[in-house]
Formats: C-alpha cells, sequence, structure tokens
C-alpha cells in the first residue's frame, strides 16, 4: 500500500486523529480540571458527557414538537439548545459534586473514585431506562450543515466546526483560570487548600464553580461526540471516560495543559495503528500499552510537576 | 449479658427467615410475565440480554416471545395456563449460568428458549443436557452449539453463520457479482465466525479479498480504518457485527466520500437500529438478507408486525425478533402435541419432531436440530427502508447499487 | 470458683450461637424465594451495622477467638451441613458456589487494596488468566485439573510480580491506572488469540474428580440425593476456609503490619527499615495467586472459559467487595462478596432495572458506610496467641497495652 506515496492518504489520517484528539481532549481536560482543584478523579465524566449528548437530542426533541425549530430563525434555537444542554450538564456537574465529592472530603481518596464510578452507572442507566427508547442507539440530529470549505471533503463544516469549537472552548477554559478572579481561587486551591482557605478563598464556592465549569465543558465534548459520530448508545460513556482518564494522565493528571498533549497522542496511537494491516484489533489495546509504558518509565506524566518527597 | 443479646438476635434472626419463607411461594421463578387464570400453569423459560449493550435485541425478542403465549393463553387452545419466566443473559456466560441454573430449578419449567450470544449458549448447554430441559436457541448462531451430541436437547430456529453468510455470498458475488471484498467486523464470536463463513464462499466464488480488520464492539471510531480501506479500493465492504457498529461504518463511509462502495452484511444490521444509527438518508443502498420469508408479505406476518406495535412496547422490533416468536411457536406446537400432561422429558421428544408453523414458515428439525427453513431472503435500504430486494428500485434498474458496475 | 466456671461456660456457649448465627442467615438468605431474600439481605445489613455501633460484634469476635475451638468446630458441622440443606435447590448452591469463589477474589485484592492502600483494578485479568491457564493445561496436555489449579496459581503469583514489578514506580492513582490499562488490554487482546478460542472461549474443561469420584455428578449421601453442585460447594467451602486461614496468618504476622504501614505512609515505612518494594511485590504475588485459584476453580467448576467473564466491569464489582465488606478485614470482604453477590443474582429479577439498583446501592453504601460493614479491627494478639505483649523494658508495668475488649 502507498502509505507514504500518497499525501492525501496521510492528511486525512491526520485529520482523523486530530479529531479524535479533540474529543479525547475536551473529556481529558474535564478530568484534569477536577483533579487539579480537588484532586479527585470524577470517573463519570464520560457519562456527563454522553447525558450532554442525550440532552441535546431530547431538547431538540422538544423543540421540535414544540415547533421552535420553525418558529425561530436557526442560530437562536441552536443557542437555546446549546444552553439547555449546558445547563443540564452543569447541574449534573453540580450534582456528582454534592453526592459523590463533598461526602468523602475527609475519607480516603479511593471513595470519590468508586462513588463517582457508581454515579456512572447510575447516569448511564437512567438514560437507558427512561430516554425514550434510550437503549437503542439514537441518531444525533443534524445541527451543522452538511458541505464543506471550497469542496473539500475534509474540510467540512463540521470538522472545521469541531477544531474550532474545541480551540475557543480550551481558549476560554485558560483565560478563565488565568484572569478571572475565579480562576485564581481555583489555581490557588490547587496548590495549597489549606492555604487557600487561610487566605479567604470560600472552599465550598470554588470547589462547585469548577464542577459547573467542568460540566460546561462535558457539555461541549458531548456536542462533538453527537456531532461528529451522529450516532450514540447510552453506554458509550465508559468508553470516553476510560480514554478521556488516560489521556489525562498521560498528560499529568493535574495539568490542564498535559491534558490536550495527552489526547492528542492517544488519538494519533490509535489512529496509526489502525492503519497497519489487522492493526484496528490492536488499537485500543496499543494505546493503553503505550499509557503503561509512559506510566512506569514517567509516571507524572508529560507535563506534571515532579513531586519530591521531603521526610 | 453478651450471650443474651446474641440469643435475643438469634431468635430474631429465626423469626424473620421463617417469616420470609413461611410466606413465601414454593417457586424460584424470575418475572413471571403474565397473569394466571384457573387453567394448570405450566412454565417456559426465556434468556438473553436484558442488560448491557445488546439489550435492545434482546428485550425485543423477549416481547416477541411473551407476546406468542399471551396470544395462546387468551386463544385458550390449550388446558393450560403458559407463564414466561424471563432471564437476563447479559450476554455473559457467567450471567447466562446463572440463569439457566435458576430456571432449570423452577418447578414447572417445561422447556426453555434462549440466548443471542453464542458463547452465553455455549456454557448453558451443558447445564440444560444435563437436566434434561429442551433449549430452543432463538438466536444465537456458533454452528457448533447444535451437533449430533447435543441433539434432541438442543435445538435451534435461526440459520447457523454458515448457512446465512452462503446465501448472502450467492447473491453478492454471483448474482450482483461483486469481485473484490474487504471485510470488516468486529471482534465478538458473532464477527469473528462471520468472517470466517465469508471468507470461506469467498474462495468458492473466486472473489478477491482486498483486506480484514476486526474492531472491538465498543468501538464507535472507524475513519482510520475506512481511510485504509478507500485506499484499497474494493468494491464492497462486508460487514460481520452487528446494527450499532454498522450503522456507524455506514455513515463514517458517507463522510468519507465512499459512495461507490457497498455495504453488505448479514442479518445482524438487517433491523431499523442500524438505519437509525446510520442515518435515514446515509444508510440507502446497504444490501443484507434475512432467514425465513418476508413477514410483510404473509398474512401472520402482518399480524405479528400489528399485534407487536399494538402491544405499545418500548422497543421496535429488532432483526431476531421473528425468530424468538418462531421458538415460541415451536414450543407452543410441541406443547399441543404432547397431547395431555406436559413434561420436560415428553417435550424433548416432541419439539425435535415438531412441525410448526410459524412467521418464517414451516420450522422443522434436521438430525442434528438445526432448523431446515433456511429460506432467505434478501433486502436492502430503500429511502430509509428495508425494502425486499425484488420489490425495490435496485432490482428495477431505476436506481444502482454502489459499485457495480 | 464458680466464677470461672460460667466465665468457660459463657465462652462456649457464645461462639456457638454466632456460629449458628452465620449459617442460619447464610442459609436463609440461599434458600428464600428471591422476592424475599433482598428485604432479608437488608435486614442483615442493618443488623450488622446495629450490632456492630453496640459493639456486640466486636464482643462476639472476641469471644469466638478465646473459644475458637468450639467456633471453629461449630463451623464445620454448619458447611457440612448446608449443601445438605440446600440439596433441592440447585441454584441456591451454585450461588453459594459463586460466594465461595468472589470471597476468594476479594481476599487476594484486599492484600493490596486493603492491606496497603494500592488499588489494583485488575483482579478480573488475574482471575481469568487462572482459568485460561487451566483452561490451556488440562484441554491440550490432559493434565489433572487439580495440578491445574496449582499451575494456574504459580503462574498468576510470577505474573503478579511482573505486573508488581514495573508498578512500584507509581503510587495512588498512576497505580490504579496501570492496573486498569492491564485490565483493558487483557480484555481487548485475549479476544484476538485464536488459540484459546478468541471471543468463543474454551468450552468442556474436565470437572473435578478424586479417583473415581466425579465432582461433576449428581451422587447419593445417606440417602439424599446431592446435585454436583454440592460436591463443588464442599470443595468451595474448604478452599475458602484455607485461604481465610492463610489470608489471617498474613494479616496478623508482620508482613501485614508491614503492608498496613506501607499503605498508611511510605516515607515512615521506609523509615523504620521495612524493604517497600518487597512488601508490595509480595502483596501482587500472593493477590495474583489467590485470584489465579479461584479462576482455575471457577473454570472447572464452570467447565467454560471465555473472555466475556472477565472484564473490567467484573474488577469494578471485585473492589466493591472489599469496599463494602470492610478494607483490610478477612471477614469482613468475606461478607462484603457474600452480599453482592446475593445481592446481583436477586436484582436479576429487575432484569431493565438491575444495573440501576446496583449502583444506587453502591452509592448509598459508600455514604452511609465508607469504611465497610465490618471495619478492620485492632490486632489482638494477646488474645490470639495468648502471649502477654511487652512494651518497654519494664516488663512488670506495660504488660497488656493492647486494648482487652469484653465488658
Amino acid at each position: 500500500m502507498e502509505l507514504l506515496g500518497n499525501g492525501s492518504f496521510l492528511i486525512e489520517q491526520l485529520m482523523n486523529a486530530i479529531m479524535l484528539g479533540c474529543i479525547y481532549t475536551l473529556v481529558a481536560v474535564g478530568f484534569s480540571l477536577f483533579f487539579g482543584v480537588l484532586d479527585v478523579v470524577v470517573f463519570c465524566s464520560g457519562d456527563i458527557a454522553v447525558f450532554g449528548t442525550f440532552s441535546l437530542m431530547g431538547a431538540y426533541m422538544i423543540f421540535e414538537t414544540a415547533g421552535l425549530t420553525a418558529m425561530l430563525p436557526t442560530p437562536v434555537w441552536m443557542m437555546l439548545l446549546m444552553g439547555v444542554a449546558a445547563i443540564l450538564c452543569a447541574a449534573l456537574g453540580v450534582f456528582t459534586y454534592l453526592s459523590s465529592i463533598r461526602p468523602f472530603e475527609k475519607s480516603s481518596s479511593l471513595m470519590p473514585l468508586l462513588s463517582t464510578i457508581a454515579l456512572g452507572v447510575v447516569i448511564r442507566e437512567t438514560i437507558g431506562l427512561f430516554f425514550p427508547l434510550g437503549r437503542n442507539p439514537q441518531r444525533f440530529p443534524r445541527l451543522i450543515p452538511s458541505g464543506s470549505f471550497g469542496g473539500h471533503a475534509l474540510l467540512s463544516y463540521r470538522n472545521v466546526t469541531i477544531i474550532c469549537v474545541t480551540f475557543l472552548v480550551l481558549l476560554a477554559v485558560f483565560f478563565f483560570l488565568r484572569k478571572s478572579k475565579m480562576g485564581n481561587a481555583m489555581q490557588a486551591m490547587a496548590q495549597n487548600k489549606r492555604l487557600a482557605a487561610i487566605a479567604g478563598i470560600n472552599i465550598r464556592s470554588v470547589a462547585i464553580t469548577t464542577f459547573v465549569l467542568g460540566g460546561l465543558l462535558l457539555s461541549v465534548a458531548g456536542f462533538l461526540i453527537g456531532a461528529y459520530y451522529g450516532t450514540v448508545r447510552f453506554d458509550n460513556g465508559s468508553l470516553y471516560g476510560i480514554k478521556g482518564f488516560s489521556a489525562a494522565v498521560v498528560g499529568g493528571l493535574s495539568n490542564v495543559y498535559g491534558a490536550i498533549i495527552g489526547g492528542m497522542l492517544l488519538a494519533f496511537i490509535e489512529v496509526f495503528v489502525s492503519i497497519l494491516p489487522g492493526g484496528a484489533a490492536y488499537a485500543s489495546a496499543v494505546a493503553f500499552i503505550a499509557v503503561v509504558i509512559f506510566m512506569v518509565a514517567k509516571p507524572e506524566g508529560i507535563l506534571g510537576e515532579k513531586t519530591v518527597e521531603k521526610v | 449479658m453478651n450471650r443474651k443479646r446474641l440469643s435475643v438476635c438469634l431468635a430474631a434472626l429465626l423469626a424473620v427467615g421463617t417469616l420470609f419463607s413461611g410466606c413465601g411461594k414454593e417457586d424460584d421463578g424470575g418475572t413471571p410475565v403474565g397473569g394466571a387464570d384457573d387453567r394448570p400453569v405450566v412454565k417456559v423459560g426465556f434468556m438473553g440480554p436484558l442488560t448491557g449493550g445488546n439489550a435492545s435485541e434482546g428485550s425485543a425478542a423477549r416481547n416477541g416471545f411473551t407476546m406468542a403465549f399471551d396470544q395462546l393463553n387468551e386463544s385458550g387452545e390449550l388446558p393450560y395456563y403458559v407463564e414466561v419466566v424471563a432471564m437476563d443473559d447479559g450476554s455473559k456466560p457467567e450471567t447466562a449460568t446463572s440463569a439457566v441454573q435458576r430456571l432449570v430449578t423452577t418447578d414447572g419449567i417445561v422447556a426453555i428458549s434462549g440466548h443471542w450470544n453464542s458463547p452465553a449458549a455455549t456454557a448453558t448447554i451443558p447445564i440444560c443436557k444435563s437436566n434434561n430441559i429442551p433449549l430452543v436457541i432463538w438466536g444465537a448462531i456458533g454452528e457448533s452449539l447444535t451437533s449430533a451430541e447435543n441433539y434432541p436437547i438442543i435445538t435451534r430456529v435461526c440459520p447457523t453463520d454458515r448457512q446465512e453468510n452462503v446465501t448472502l455470498a450467492k447473491y453478492v458475488l454471483e448474482d450482483l457479482g461483486y469481485k473484490n471484498i474487504y471485510i470488516i467486523s468486529d471482534t465478538t464470536s458473532y464477527g469473528q465466525s462471520n468472517t470466517q463463513a465469508f471468507q470461506e464462499q469467498m474462495k468458492k466464488y473466486d472473489a478477491n479479498l482486498i483486506g480484514i480488520d476486526e474492531v472491538p464492539d465498543t468501538q464507535n471510531d472507524f475513519r482510520a480504518i475506512l481511510s485504509k480501506v478507500k485506499q484499497a479500493k474494493p468494491d464492497a465492504i462486508f460487514f460481520g457485527g452487528v446494527s450499532m457498529g454498522g450503522g456507524l461504518v455506514k455513515s463514517q463511509m458517507v463522510d468519507a466520500g465512499m459512495d461507490d462502495i457497498l455495504l453488505f452484511g448479514i442479518s445482524g444490521i438487517c433491523s431499523e437500529d442500524y438505519i437509525i444509527a446510520a442515518g435515514a438518508e446515509n444508510a440507502e443502498g446497504t444490501f443484507s438478507i434475512k432467514p425465513g420469508t418476508d413477514p410483510t408479505k404473509t398474512e401472520v406476518g402482518q399480524k405479528f408486525l400489528a399485534d407487536y406495535e399494538a402491544k405499545n412496547y418500548s422497543v421496535p422490533v429488532g432483526a431476531f425478533t421473528p425468530y424468538s416468536y418462531d421458538a415460541a411457536q415451536v414450543i407452543i406446537q410441541a406443547m399441543k402435541d404432547c397431547e395431555g400432561e406436559i413434561t420436560a422429558e415428553k417435550m424433548i421428544e416432541k419439539i425435535a419432531a415438531v412441525k410448526a408453523n410459524g412467521l418464517l414458515g414451516e420450522t422443522q428439525f434436521d438430525e442434528i436440530g438445526q432448523t431446515t427453513n433456511p429460506a432467505s431472503y434478501a433486502l436492502v435500504v430503500q429511502d430509509g427502508k428495508w425494502v425486499p430486494w425484488e420489490d425495490s428500485l435496485y432490482a428495477t434498474g431505476e436506481r444502482t447499487l454502489p459499485g457495480r458496475k | 470458683m464458680s466464677k470461672e466456671k460460667t466465665a468457660e461456660k459463657r465462652n462456649s456457649g457464645v461462639p456457638l450461637l454466632t456460629a449458628a448465627m452465620i449459617w442460619l442467615a447464610v442459609f436463609f438468605t440461599l434458600y428464600l424465594n428471591y422476592n424475599l431474600s433482598l428485604p432479608f439481605l437488608a435486614v442483615i445489613v442493618i443488623a450488622i451495622l446495629t450490632l456492630e455501633k453496640k459493639g456486640v460484634i466486636e464482643s462476639a469476635y472476641t469471644a469466638c477467638i478465646k473459644g475458637r475451638k468450639i467456633f471453629l468446630l461449630a463451623m464445620l458441622v454448619g458447611a457440612i451441613l448446608l449443601p445438605l440443606a440446600l440439596s433441592a435447590r440447585p441454584y441456591a448452591l451454585h450461588i453459594g458456589v459463586l460466594v465461595c469463589i468472589y470471597a476468594i477474589l476479594a481476599l487476594g485484592l484486599n492484600f493490596q487494596m486493603g492491606s496497603a492502600d494500592m488499588v489494583n483494578f485488575a483482579p478480573a485479568a488475574f482471575f481469568g488468566i487462572g482459568a485460561y491457564t487451566t483452561g490451556i493445561l488440562t484441554m491440550n496436555l490432559g493434565i489433572s485439573p487439580w495440578f491445574g489449579v496449582i499451575i494456574a496459581a504459580v503462574v498468576t503469583c510470577i505474573l503478579g510480580g511482573l505486573v508488581g514489578a514495573p508498578t512500584l514506580r507509581t503510587k495512588g492513582y498512576y497505580l490504579s491506572l496501570v492496573t486498569m490499562a492491564l485490565q483493558l488490554i487483557f480484555s481487548l487482546v485475549i479476544v484476538n488469540i485464536k488459540a484459546v478460542g478468541g471471543p468463543n472461549g474454551m468450552a468442556g474443561l474436565p470437572g473435578f474428580a478424586i479417583g473415581s469420584f466425579s465432582l461433576h455428578q449428581a451422587h447419593d449421601f445417606f440417602g439424599i440425593r446431592l446435585p454436583y453442585q454440592a460436591n463443588y460447594l464442599y470443595l468451595a467451602l474448604l478452599l475458602l476456609a484455607v485461604l481465610l486461614f492463610v489470608a489471617y496468618r498474613v494479616n496478623l504476622s508482620s508482613k501485614g503490619l508491614a503492608l498496613n504501614n506501607i499503605g498508611q505512609d511510605e516515607v515512615v515505612a521506609r523509615c523504620l527499615g521495612i524493604n517497600i518494594n518487597k512488601e508490595k511485590l509480595f502483596a501482587f504475588c500472593i493477590g495474583g495467586a489467590f485470584c489465579g485459584i479461584a479462576g482455575a476453580f471457577y473454570g472447572h467448576y464452570m467447565s467454560f472459559v471465555g473472555p466475556d467473564d472477565y472484564d473490567f466491569s467484573k474488577s469494578l464489582m471485585i473492589i466493591c467487595m472489599v469496599i463494602l465488606g470492610g478494607m483490610d478485614n478477612p471477614l469482613g470482604v468475606t461478607v462484603g462478596a457474600f452480599l453482592l453477590i446475593g445481592a446481583n443474582e436477586k436484582l436479576r429479577d429487575f432484569a431493565d432495572y438491575q444495573m440501576l439498583i446496583y449502583g444506587l446501592i453502591l452509592m448509598t453504601a459508600l455514604w452511609l458506610r465508607p469504611q465497610g460493614l465490618i471495619p478492620k479491627r485492632v490486632r489482638n494478639y494477646e488474645l490470639l496467641f495468648h502471649k502477654k505483649v511487652v512494651l518497654g523494658p519494664n516488663k512488670e508495668k506495660k504488660e497488656a497495652v493492647l486494648p482487652a475488649s469484653e465488658e
């Protein structure tokens, strides 16, 4: 096969990897946001994202039956749709904090991990049971028009939208963390909780804001998952959860920038192993092997800080 | 003090225990579906994936199965009331083993129908055999499940992977004349046995195998593989998997601009779910086969579809729902043949010798318990619906299948 | 003198009662009708919680250790009677066997997770490797299933060490992720290995046999026909008893203390002269061996080994057993396995709602009782080994510092 000879083939695969990487990255950034600020692994992040996809679809169904999609101009109802999904995801984020993180503040770090895993099961099953025909695959409505820039299949409106949305969302998160007062408070808390409290930072409200922010981020991830694949099933969340978590760890769990590198790295490994003849069966396995090797050789992740234990 | 307290606890435990066991009925049944009347009750078991990723297929099959017995009970043709005990096998051998253990020890069980997943069936078959309870397989297609050793206890109303692929290969490789095939399947036993069976057929018809890719069934992203496939330029892609994966492949094929390549597969993708997963506009021109006869064309079939609709089940008819309905018809016919008392031993004999009229035509079993009704018909997706090949615009030549020269 | 006598009497009474209660609870849970045993399980949980709170369990514990001969004898009698009492219900026996297997798995994981606070997310992979090892050996080489179990234990022990070695460098969440990735790799790779049946698995593993006595057939005992599951339940109970004993000895030994120390603070442990790497490897090896034994036993019991039974969700389930039962308490994790398997089997009646309820139960349990139903105990060496614990140079004054428990 002409792997290198044909330029468009490689570019096509690069594009595949970048798109996949965008989705992994958003979930991974969610993970590292939670971990960075509160030192907890929120394992149901993938499920929150898929919940976002389903709430978009549900809202769309309601809008359509109510005739809103025909009545209002497209940008308006699109914004409303996103708004509904974002609010629902943010609410779920806060619920996650209140039900699975806050009760375990003083116990071992294992407890939030397990209780978010349990919450993930609950979210997944709730979608499966209470969404109409929830256990069947669901078609995501076509929110991004088909067609492409300059007639080039790779630059379809959808691909461009996904990349732009990811970029803008990440930019917004960084600005929020860097420039806003709340963002600074989050960073202070990430560095030293007790000191942050002494400095007069309201730990509770910072924690809740973190989860609102994380929920918003994951709702965008949910939108991208729906738009990119066009089809979702209620149990897809666990897959994105594991992949996102792996990406976050590879990048260095507490580092939001590392999550981007981790997400992209994981996606590239998967795509390029799939290209090899018969490699598709092993793509995920190789990605996880890379994670293991990485962990063992450089446990603090790509951008994580090396912690030196002092006695 | 402690001893006193402990004795009190012991007494309480005993009391609670006896209370519980006292007011409970003797049977160990799972969820009984339907109510009873004053006729004597016999029970039939059903096993299938009611939870997990295959839950929609399993639940639809359970609904079809239960519906057949509801109809029987209403009609009063049998001097018995038949109760369906439905159990989840979770697509897993361990869960299936627990389920079958419970079924075979339920009082009054005379027959079981089960499984969509071949590994689950592999695990439960020895248990049914050692307990002498007949098992009619409705959806697992692994070829080795029915065999001379397992006959007459194990029978199957659906075709094996080989039977289906023989028919499909004849349609696609001979009648439609496709030559260069790329195989994509999932790594489940369903996918892998399909790949194997179809490859054998390809050798027979002298078709070219362009490449094979096996993908874990949880994977959503086929784009990297499809770009590779596009490069290899096959005429058609054989998909050996089920609806969700098939739909994702097809919609991602459209995204990648692979409009001139046919996607086809056996009955695993031949369902509404596939069209939903692919998107109605993307699914156009997918080719598949369904064993049996077309339900929309026969009277029984139309009645079945209407009845299913009327029941307002939460899942639509799946690819294998007609089989579970026919498995029920086989059991019902065998019950009628028993003429009098229905026991599991008698049922084994009667099921093996059954001639049952169902949705897919007349079902009979051969000397290894496999249905002799392999009649299949081809379908194609046209305007968001599975349409029988003969009736489609593709057969008349108004539209052409992708990649057909 | 009379006081001594009553003390002796009490020493025999409480253990007997405790053993009776344990077996009755087990019997009723397994025997009861399925719609009733869930409330019954709830009653058991509430009873354990109240008794634990009032200190009854603690004193029963002490009394059982004091009168341990009588207690063990009573437990033995119960173990012999249980399969007989359940002989009419093969399904109940089957659940009993499953409980024993999962209890062994939970004990194995407890060495790592309970004692040393290293969360291993791959117990199901070891479980599977044990089953596959004996499957390959008995099916292809025709060796006896008994040897299959032993070799499976050795293989998983070595693999435990191999997995443990690289993870020594990682800690906390990172360790969890490495084991999680290993678990997923196991599931993804095993379906692609055609030699072990790929996704179809291997069917027809031979059952255990003692001479010509096959455990895979029903036998008559004193006029009672025992289904084949009863044979396996006897064997499983024996295996569980042996491994529970091993787990307790390890827990009480210096190894157990060292692991606890590592779990609490590695730096302190290092300062105390504990060889951290050695102890951690030990935890991985012995834990792996436990899981391997369980897997091999399971494979021969089911006569089937397939990839679907050893996936990530199975690992999560085992982890939940350890947490719900009580970390670092062999007895607790056994109770955890019993309750979760019981609940899981009973919840099957809810079909569509099964997983939802399972998740909700888990969340509530974590919420209400994060330390587990029967949390870990302070090791009472004085009581266990009839040795005075002596601390410090002044022998006379500082004897028996560890808490004396009764009354």
